[in-house]
């Protein structure tokens, strides 16, 4: 047998380390241009929304009536707004809270999605109908207006709206992760594992679910731009942030009402929105194609 | 004889198959296994070798219970295995390990070999972090791995090397039993006598006591002790490798031994072949009497009719056919 | 006599991303009439690469035929025209897969298929097509061809579904037939039902046989003459007594030594260590060099030259004579 260890391991790579297929999808990643620039911008304006208090020109709710809808000027590199507020700060803060909607959201769906389509899934038989059934029916309300009862009943408040956005996108997720699951557990390494005794639920955790997170992560880039406009809509019809706190939203909404008179005030925050999804978009893609195995082996 | 450490039972593993929507009353089975009697001895290699679609994957399966039983018993050291549930028979698995077809299948892409090693053991034992250490080294030089080949993932080896990774991960909790499905038959053929001499060194340094599944004859034949041949969920014939081969009785062995190309060419140019006709029938829908009747060139009325037992023909020799037992009785 | 088909020093590589494939490299054979050719290699030998470049039926790029010749008749396969492969392939060659189901098309019926080769290349009219294409199915052993004609190939066992693949491949009478690891998917007394049918119909018809498989055993009972690959080379080539009783190459014979065989009794096989290298990632020399026993300094660097042995048998190997 010792003679075969020279050229068993002449077979192996020369790095000691080890490279996970996250690494792998990462460096696969790293060549799509168009997901790196894409991830890059978003890397940019998370950076910008975390250091926007530090670095915002004027405060958000700072008036000044006698700037009434002004063009950009070097004071005020957007413009200000029907307020009199700069418009910069205003779009810099709402991005602050259209991003954290977002991503907040997001987890929050991820977080119920996940963890209900990988119980159904694994478990399957009449607990997987009855769960899919339930999920059925959800889908069949007009959420929404359920996000806008529940606004109107609790009061307006960003949290509630973080947790009532992401209700709205868990279905789609806990379809998918259910999707997968039922796949893996027919993989030789789940059924390996039932029969050395793992636990139920060591199996879902350590097993399927990092197994489908590839998928997830990728659905997940999809998610936020839809929370991102759900909110938008919320704010749309007022429902969204409170004033005087602004998401590009409610920013969107204001410039609208001025849209004829100074097209700057819709034209930022709505191309801040528009680059934003663009590049969440492109991430999503080359997300995709750098974690589908199929890629991994050409 | 020796100790027997499995005992399989009249095992049946019939799965409903759904015909139409709303035709509850016409439940159809397919009879993947049908009534499975076998014993395992320690230190034995049991091979199990049949056609695909006959049922040594399901009775494999079945016994390690990844599938239920319909009907029969399987113990295992004396403990009634079917019996168990829920936390009994998590605790109760360590005794009796599979190693999988697919190398490629059977570890999961995710984790290190160290994360995959050291599973089973955080399952069943509380171990410190210097004894699970152990333990792992010692799997791994059981099948000449490398210390090093720990940090890395499965994609990182070969087929052959991911194999032993597998068996490696079969033997960190010392099981007493190995279950072998067709372990080499993805496996390029270079390679696959490396994993068996692996496997028949490793059961015999550990006094493990193995079935050994696989369709591949010539490979069961180098691996096993005993042979034991399927057919549609049954099993028609028992022996020792040595005289199952030279002198296979069941018409059926004999088609299947008779079959096997041999990589000799003057000797398979002469070889005699014991030509069967036709295919596998659906097991959905088998022949009544003996399932081979269909194909079978000695078949008479009787067995159209009449399913034929297993019983035994000479010491540690079983074979299911009438025509067999009744050359037998007229000798 | 002329062979039928006669390649020399075939190179294909795949250009892709990551480098450079090196699927066939310098690959050479030759068949006659009524003869059978093993291609015997383990998966990514190259063993159908080489027929599927020949026939032109790999998309290029990737695939780029480096240098090389493929003789059969008069036209060199690799410069022919699209149009002048078309006319040869499914006509005077033919080929049959591993998988019958992949090449047949589910929603067609049998016969539909089975005429169409026929009213293509031959200009029969559809009733001389299904005429013939009835009679082919007959020699195949398909009881009650007429109604197979009317049926889909679903309602077909694996092993009928490649009997019928083989009566489509017969039904132009080609001067040969390639099988890519025909009975692989099958079971072994099916199989052997197989394997005596191709037997019988070269016998009746003439036909060239070029038989690709990684089953020794196949090798040895249907095989005039092999061709051993590996890892894109071609290691040893000759008689199927010369390979099997004569082998001159160390990875031949430590193939043969270390598959299980039903008719002898070995306490232990001699394994081969290791396992076959990364096409991406070849040196210059001889790709088995790791794993060989009896290598020599210049296997890692230099691939050797041809050494011709009795006859036609031809091995590559920098040693000059096997050590038995």
């Amino acid at each position: 047998m010792t003679g075969t260890d020279l050229s068993m391991d002449t077979n192996l790579k020369e790095d000691t380390g080890g490279v996970s297929l996250w690494k792998d999808a990462f460096r696969r990643l790293l060549k799509n241009k168009m997901a790196v620039i894409g991830g890059t911008f978003l890397l940019l304006e998370i950076l910008l929304a975390i250091a926007t208090p530090w670095i915002a020109p004027y405060p958000f709710e700072a008036q000044n009536l006698e700037l009434w809808v002004e063009a950009p000027s070097m004071a005020h590199w957007f413009g200000t707004d029907t307020l009199g507020r700069d418009l910069f700060t205003r779009v810099l803060y709402g991005g602050r809270i259209s991003l954290m909607v977002g991503i907040l959201a997001s987890l929050v769906s991820v977080l119920i999605g996940v963890t209900y389509g990988a119980i159904s899934g694994y478990l399957g038989g009449r607990v997987d109908s009855l769960m899919m059934r339930i999920v059925d029916v959800l889908y069949a309300l007009p959420f929404i207006f359920l996000v806008i009862i529940l606004m109107v009943y609790f009061g307006r408040n960003i949290y509630l709206l973080f947790v009532a956005l992401g209700m709205t996108q868990w279905l789609t997720m806990a379809r998918i992760v259910r999707g997968q699951v039922i796949s893996l557990k027919e993989k030789e390494f789940v059924q390996a594992a039932t029969s050395m005794g793992v636990r139920k639920s060591t199996i879902i955790f350590k097993h399927l679910i990092p197994n489908c997170l590839g998928p997830v992560i990728v659905f997940m880039t999809l998610t936020v731009p839809t929370v991102i406009l759900e909110e938008a809509f919320l704010s749309f019809l007022g429902l969204g942030v409170q004033a005087p706190m602004a998401s590009w939203g409610t920013l969107i909404s204001n410039g609208v009402e001025v849209m004829e008179i100074r097209s700057t005030v819709l034209l930022f925050p709505a191309t801040a929105l528009g680059l934003t999804l663009f590049s969440l978009n492109f991430l999503g893609d080359g997300l995709r194609d750098a974690l589908d195995p199929k890629g991994a082996k050409d | 004889m020796n100790t027997t450490v499995l005992s399989v039972q009249g095992l049946k593993v019939h799965y409903p198959v759904r015909k139409g929507f709303l035709n509850f009353n016409k439940r159809k089975y397919l009879k993947a296994v049908d009534g499975v009697t076998i014993e395992l001895a320690k230190g034995e290699t049991l091979g199990l070798v049949g056609e695909s679609g006959c049922g040594k994957s399901s009775l494999g399966r079945a016994i390690i219970r990844l599938n239920n039983p319909t009907a029969g018993h399987v113990q295992i050291n004396g403990v009634d295995f079917l019996a168990l549930k829920g936390e009994a028979l998590r605790r109760a698995r360590t005794d009796i390990q599979m190693i999988f077809q697919d190398p490629y299948g059977s570890l999961d892409p995710r984790m290190t070999v160290q994360e995959i090693l050291s599973e089973p053991l955080q399952a069943h034992l509380k171990l410190s972090r210097k004894e699970m250490d152990l333990r792992i080294r010692q799997a791994l030089a059981h099948v000449s791995l490398r210390d090093r080949a720990l940090k890395k993932y499965p994609h990182e080896f070969s087929g052959g090397q991911r194999q032993r990774i597998a068996i490696a991960r079969a033997l960190v909790l010392e099981p007493k039993i190995l279950i072998a499905d067709e372990p080499v038959s993805s496996l390029d053929v270079s390679v696959q006598a490396e994993i068996l001499n692996l496997l028949k060194e490793i059961k015999d340094r550990l006094g493990l006591s193995m079935i050994f599944i696989a369709h591949n004859l010539s490979v069961v034949k180098y691996i096993s002790d005993r042979i034991a041949v399927m057919y549609l969920g049954k099993i028609v014939e028992i022996g020792d490798r040595q005289s199952l081969y030279q002198a296979p009785q069941h018409p059926y062995t004999q088609a299947l031994v008779s079959a096997v190309p041999i990589p000799d060419p003057r000797l398979e140019r002469t070889r005699k072949r014991i030509a069967v006709t036709g295919e596998l029938p659906s097991p959905m829908n088998p022949p009544k009497g003996c399932a081979f009747s269909s194909r079978c060139p000695l078949a008479v009325d009787k067995c159209q009719t009449e399913a034929p037992s297993l019983d035994a023909l000479s010491e540690g020799r079983w074979v299911a056919c009438f025509e067999v037992e009744k050359g037998r009785t007229s000798n | 006599m002329a062979p039928i088909l006669d390649v020399r020093n075939l190179k294909a590589h795949f250009h892709t991303r990551r480098g450079v494939v090196r699927a066939v490299d310098g690959i050479g054979f030759s068949l006659e009439k009524g003869e059978t050719l093993g291609i015997v290699g383990e998966s990514g030998s190259g063993k159908s690469v080489t027929q599927l470049s020949i026939l032109g039926l790999l998309p290029t790029p990737p695939l780029k035929i480096e240098s090389g010749e493929a003789f059969f008749g008069g036209l060199d396969l690799l410069k022919a025209s699209p149009a002048e492969l078309r006319s040869v392939r499914g006509n005077k060659i033919s080929m049959i897969f591993q998988e019958p189901m992949t090449s047949l098309n589910p929603y067609l019926k049998i016969g539909t298929q089975l005429i169409e080769p026929l009213t293509r290349h031959r200009n029969l009219t559809k009733k001389e097509a299904w005429a013939k294409a009835v009679v082919s199915l007959e020699k195949v052993g398909i009881a009650d061809a007429e109604s197979a004609m009317n049926s889909y190939p679903h309602e077909f066992s694996g092993g009928m579904r490649q009997r019928v693949m083989i009566a489509m491949a017969l039904t132009t009478d080609p001067e040969l037939l390639i099988a890519d690891e025909p009975t692989t998917a099958l079971d072994v007394t099916v199989q052997a039902q197989i394997l005596d049918l191709l037997k019988a119909l070269q016998k009746e018809t003439g036909m060239a046989i070029i038989l690709i498989t990684h089953d020794l055993g196949v090798v040895a009972g249907m095989s005039d003459r092999v061709l051993v690959m590996y890892a894109g080379k071609a290691f040893e080539y000759g008689t199927t007594e010369d390979i099997f009783y004569r082998s001159q190459h160390p990875y031949t014979s430590a193939l043969l030594r270390s598959t299980p065989r039903l008719d002898t009794e070995v306490g232990s096989l001699p394994p081969i260590g290791g396992s076959p290298p990364d096409l991406m990632r070849l040196t210059g020399g001889c790709p088995f060099f790791e794993r060989c026993t009896v290598r020599v300094n210049d296997c890692k660097e230099i691939f050797p030259e041809v050494k011709t042995f009795a006859d036609s048998h031809r091995s590559y190997c920098h040693l000059k004579e096997l050590p038995q």
